[in-house]
């Protein structure tokens, strides 16, 4: 009884163990990769399916909840996945969707943008260079910004490749 | 060579007898013409109003009066869903003419007739529905910026019922009598409702408390000019500056004495004939009176049609207006946060009409949960306080998340915002539908095992949060958001 209780503590305590080790990505060094493409670093996040450029560090210095903003009349950013990606390559991701995460200053120019979506590793990374390039001239119609509120953070999600 | 120049004579005098036989003819035409009938109904109802056919119009604000009499040959006449409005030019020998300060002394400077663009006109309205016919007298005319970016036809495309949308000027209503009966000043394309001031005086513009409003007092020289028809339309000459009228503009409440009740910017307008934003029917569906002004009503109707398009607030609206659920007024309430509901007068207030796009959509849906939750949401005012608030910002960043949209992450706390986002992407099944209770309840690894209950803690932390020592209620399930997923039929 006492080896079957001490076997199945030790199944206990390793299995908390390996959950903790996976969930710890300082620990985990497959989880993230790093692609380079010209001057640009992206980093992939093989758990939750996002990339961002290494260098981003804006969406770190975001406070949330703190401004009652509105993100005014959405414009459509279509036009630049439509210049991008063919219909022949349209037609390869259909069925998924890109979110966006944009951060922005008060003016509503867009300092960074980060992306996730479960076809992520389907999107080329010269793709995703000229996806950050293109939508970092994009430009949100920001309102009732607060004076003290340096950046903002607006989520889209691009539904393009579903139609 | 003799011969070309003969020909060449000969063109010219018959271009000249063409273009002389055109203006003989177009005048002839025009007065003889057979009117539209529309036009000849106006003119027929004028004639039965008015004995002898001329108007004794007041000026704004003093006791002089011009004789006007409608020219028909310049009317025209167009239709909205409401109103058939035929509208025509008022002349007299003389006549006053309003124009800007600024743009009369462009004139000076420049001798540009241009810059005397002033119209009035005479308005006959016929309600669609009721068949009703009301008539009245509509004055307008532009700033100088508007003016010189239109310069050649300020107000042409500008009508009782289609205005255009950059517009700044300032159009006075009056009844047939002469009676004054609104006026706005426009800028860029917004009204802002004005006041006439009765004694006119030559003291400098400042800031004016009347009864329940701070204003600033404007004059303004008016001109007694004759009119010239020309080109179908009028021009006017040997104008002299006649006298001043002034008004009161850029009111606001005086929120000193009351505390802020007494109504919004809006609540001193007297009726108004010209074409002010009326409440859309999807907004008289849930909001029982309005005291907001103009623009309040405009930016409500916009925010609420854009969110119609979604279809969680399409679902919400129809649960409203099925149940007779509804806002008992929507007014301004310039001490108070951006937005309200009061869950017990079911009362609807904004700080400004600035407010309305950024806080009507949680506004709305306080009042869906107030509905829907049984003894309604005012048993919340400390535990339970953040499931509700935390549930209407969840709500409005699914509706967001589905449709393409610009969403601004109501419901990200202060420790997890970005893992929130994901949240919600995998709980809308990355965007694309509305999540059941078993989406908003499961424990996804991507998101840290967190879950809904785990996100609303992470919310109650926010800077400056009011939810910090406010108890989550447990038992209180996001059930107003699982009804829009189950009965919405929202995909």
């Amino acid at each position: 009884m006492k080896t079957k209780l001490f076997l199945f503590s030790i199944i206990c305590f390793c299995g908390i163990g390996i959950m903790l080790y996976a969930q710890n990505p300082e620990t985990n060094t497959e989880r993230y990769i790093e692609r380079s493409i010209n001057d640009r670093v992206y980093v992939y996040d093989t758990l939750t399916y996002t990339v961002q450029n290494k260098n981003d560090h804006i969406y770190k210095e975001v406070i949330y909840g703190d401004c009652q903003f509105y993100p005014g009349k959405f414009r459509s950013y279509d036009y630049i996945f439509d210049e991008i990606f063919s219909p022949k390559r349209k037609k390869e991701l259909q069925g998924n969707t890109l979110l966006l995460d944009f951060y922005c200053d008060s003016s509503g120019n867009v300092l960074e943008v980060q992306f996730k979506s479960k076809a992520i590793f389907q999107i080329s990374l010269q793709e995703i260079y000229a996806l950050e390039r293109s939508l970092l001239k994009y430009k949100f119609e920001l309102k009732n910004t607060c004076p003290e509120k340096k950046y903002y953070s607006l989520m889209s999600v691009y539904h393009g490749w579903c139609k | 060579m003799r011969k070309k120049n003969v020909s060449k004579a000969f063109l010219l005098i018959l271009l000249a007898g063409i273009v002389y036989a055109c203006m003989e003819e177009g005048e002839f035409l025009s007065s003889k013409r057979s009117l539209p009938p529309e036009v000849s109904a106006a003119q027929k109802w004028y004639e039965d109003q008015v004995a002898g056919g001329y108007l004794e119009w007041k000026s704004v604000s003093i006791d002089e009066t011009n004789m006007l009499k409608p020219d028909w040959r310049t009317a025209f006449w167009n239709e909205d869903e409401n109103y058939k409005v035929t509208e025509v030019h008022l002349v007299g020998d003389e006549q006053f003419l309003f124009i800007t300060s600024e743009c009369a002394d462009k004139f000076q400077e420049t001798g540009d007739m241009r810059y005397k663009a002033s119209d009035t006109r005479l308005v006959v309205r016929t309600n669609k529905k009721t068949k009703e016919t009301d008539g009245f007298i509509m004055i307008m005319y532009p700033k100088l910026d508007y003016l010189e970016k239109n310069i050649d036809q300020p107000l042409r495309d500008m009508s009782y019922l289609y205005r255009n949308s950059a517009f700044s000027g300032v159009i006075y209503y009056h009844y047939l009598n002469g009676e004054f009966m609104n006026g706005w000043s426009y800028k860029a394309g917004v009204p802002y409702a004005i006041y006439p001031a009765k004694e006119a005086t030559n003291t400098s513009n400042g800031p004016l408390k009347s009864d329940y409003y701070f204003c600033d007092y404007v004059c303004e020289t008016y001109y007694s000019c004759r009119p010239i028809y020309y080109g179908g339309d009028y021009m006017y000459d040997y104008c002299e500056p006649y006298n001043q009228y002034c008004w009161y503009e850029n009111c606001y409440p005086d929120t000193s004495g009351d505390g802020g009740t007494s109504g919004g910017g809006g609540g001193g307008n007297p009726g108004n004939p010209g074409n002010q934003p009326s409440p859309s029917d999807d907004a008289e569906d849930i909001i029982d009176d309005f005291d907001l002004d103009n623009t309040g009503i405009e930016k409500l109707n916009e925010i609420l049609e854009e969110m119609l398009d979604q279809c969680g607030y399409e679902y919400v609206h129809n649960f409203l207006k099925e149940g007779g659920f509804s806002f008992s007024n929507a007014r301004y309430s310039p001490n108070s946060t951006e937005g309200g509901f009061n869950p017990i007068t079911k009362e609807l207030t904004f700080k400004n009409s600035s407010s309305i796009n950024s806080s009507f959509p949680e506004e709305f849906i306080h009042l869906y949960q107030d509905s829907y939750y049984a003894g309604g949401i005012a048993q919340y005012t400390n535990t339970g306080c953040p499931n509700i608030e935390f549930e209407a910002k969840v709500m409005q960043d699914i509706a967001c998340i589905i449709r393409n949209g610009a969403c601004d992450k109501l419901g990200a706390g202060k420790k997890y915002p970005i893992k929130y986002m994901e949240w919600l992407f995998e709980i809308t099944h990355n965007g694309q539908t509305y999540p059941d209770y078993s989406d908003i309840m499961g424990l996804y690894p991507q998101c840290n095992y967190m879950n809904y209950w785990d996100f609303l803690e992470d919310f109650k932390n926010i800077p400056n949060s009011p939810y910090k020592d406010m108890p989550t209620d447990k038992d209180l399930i996001p059930g107003a958001l699982f009804n829009i997923s189950i009965n919405s039929g929202c995909k």
